[in-house]
């Protein structure tokens, strides 16, 4: 009775034919790249908009020696310029606490008025901004360190294209294993195939076999692939936590919605190429 | 029911001449056969028997003319069409073609399964037919554990558990003793009675003497005087009717 069940549901035996680890464990290892390219792809990400968020407010005018009429004059100046989306006085408190690692409570130094600019356009000269602000408040200093972060915003988001990229080469071979291991499978199962066939199954009921089990087979590596790129993920997220500025750390940093991704789409790449490589084979039975 | 009309077949090349066509296998060959009739396919090896049952079963479409098996013209149908088909026609190998990995139970629900049949009603028709060709208590077993009667037995069994309107057979008797010849014979003989349109190829003139009826015969891949077996147009009026 067991044997009939078992062999009730797979009349091409493909339980047999499409065997072992040898597929499981090729797909199991791309899913490992796959898991680094996706974490990879993420960081890139994360990076490339901290530092394109810093990039933005990348233009700080200092006021030494700054009363409030100086500080305002400054900020309506600045707000005249066309180039200028937005300056904004930074408030008092908040700037105490941004020295406070350095100065402690301050202890009544006296602290230039700094004001934040954002640029409508970040290849504005800041030095001419700079230059027409001190015709109206004589003794300002204009820091751009908005440049080098652009940069490396751009460096991050061509890292993140190349992760991309990587990925879609990862699935690109799993489809072509899958399509070997499919043609394995036709050539160890050719007869049951033409029995099938002759007994009337149709093309999507033979191709709908295969590509279950293969989906199957490809699933099943992925997850082993992918739990196994966790601890390593793991630690390459503490690593990168003091960059990305996530709060987050070890196993919580994870890019976890992406990761559990990949086994469905391992199935689904294994699935769609078993569809496509069996029903290209049975075109030649009439 | 069965038309053949002017039919002409050529296989592919083989490794000198691939992409070209080989010598004809059947040229001219022009029959019908009515709903509910039998027979025999006659003529010595390498005469084309074989050819013409593949066309009948589709696993063959014909090089010329037109083969018209069950309503369907097969020469233009599309290719999506002939499955359908196929599942109303049994198919008796003389190598059997059972599935060695499966039990003879699986094997005999075969066709009922891919009809989509719910294993809840095709157990007792399994096991019915099962009975019917003597196998019942081998359903457990698996086929190369049988002997070459046993299976030819399981062959027709699946050819013919799914109530086919057309059995083909390619030499069903080739594997068999004389005694197990003949109760294959009655067994194909009591589906004719049914109404089960059937036609067996063989070139046992002994099996033919035993169970008389019309005759195709094939000669180098012609067929040898078609009017000498009947009148096919005039049987297929009175076929239908």
């Amino acid at each position: 009775m067991a044997r009939r069940m078992r062999h009730s549901r797979d009349p091409l035996g493909l339980r047999r034919a499409l065997s072992g680890w040898l597929l499981p464990g090729l797909v199991a290892a791309m899913a490992l790249l796959a898991a680094l390219a996706i974490a990879g792809a993420e960081g890139a990400s994360a990076l490339a908009e901290r530092w394109q968020r810093g990039a933005a407010a990348a233009v700080t005018v200092q006021l030494p020696d700054a009363d409030a009429a100086r500080a305002e004059r400054a900020v309506a100046a600045l707000r005249a310029m066309p180039e200028v989306a937005e300056a904004r006085a930074m408030d008092a408190a908040r700037l105490v606490e941004l020295l406070r690692p350095w100065l402690g409570d301050g202890g009544g130094l006296p602290l230039p008025a700094v004001i934040e600019i954002r640029l409508r356009d970040t290849r504005a000269d800041p030095v001419l901004i700079g230059d027409r602000l001190a015709e109206t408040v004589p003794g300002v200093v204009v820091e751009a360190h908005g440049l080098w972060v652009q940069r490396l915003a751009a460096l991050a988001r061509s890292l993140q294209t190349l992760a991309w990229a990587v990925l879609a080469l990862v699935a690109a071979v799993a489809a072509a294993v899958v399509a070997v291991a499919t043609r394995a499978g036709l050539t160890a199962r050719r007869d049951a195939v033409e029995v099938l066939h002759g007994l009337g199954a149709r093309d999507a009921e033979i191709a709908g076999r295969f590509a279950q089990r293969l989906g199957l087979l490809a699933a099943t590596g992925a997850v082993v692939g992918t739990a196994a790129s966790v601890p390593a993920l793991a630690v390459l997220a503490d690593l990168a936590a003091p960059w990305t500025g996530a709060s987050a750390r070890g196993l919580a940093a994870l890019p976890w919605m992406a990761l559990a991704a990949v086994p469905p789409l391992a199935f689904l790449v294994g699935w769609a190429t078993a569809q496509f490589t069996v029903r290209r084979w049975l075109r030649q039975l009439p | 029911m069965i038309r053949f009309e002017a039919v002409g077949l050529r296989y592919p090349g083989g490794e000198p001449h691939r992409g070209t066509l080989g010598p004809p296998a059947l040229s001219d060959i022009s029959f019908a056969l009515p709903r509910g009739s039998f027979t025999w396919l006659l003529g010595p090896s390498g005469a084309g028997k074989s050819s013409v049952l593949r066309l009948m079963h589709l696993a063959l479409r014909p090089s010329r003319g037109e083969v018209e098996v069950l309503g369907l013209r097969t020469s233009r149908a599309p290719r999506s069409a002939l499955p359908a088909v196929r599942r109303r026609i049994g198919v008796v190998f003389q190598d059997f073609r059972l599935l060695p990995y499966m039990t003879v139970f699986d094997n005999v629900a075969l066709p009922l399964r891919l009809a989509g049949r719910p294993e809840a009603s095709l157990r007792a028709d399994v096991t019915e037919i099962l009975r019917w060709v003597g196998l019942e208590a081998k359903a457990q077993s698996a086929p190369p554990e049988l002997s070459g009667g046993e299976q030819q037995r399981i062959a027709i069994a699946r050819a013919v558990v799914h109530s086919p309107e057309l059995v083909v057979a390619d030499e069903p008797t080739g594997n068999l003793d004389t005694r197990q010849a003949r109760r294959l014979l009655a067994l194909l003989a009591e589906m004719n009675r049914t109404g089960t349109t059937v036609v067996v190829a063989t070139h046992d003139e002994a099996l033919v003497a035993r169970h008389p009826a019309p005759a195709l015969i094939l000669e180098n891949g012609r067929l040898r005087d078609p009017d000498h077996v009947r009148d096919p147009f005039a049987e297929e009026e009175d076929g239908l009717g």
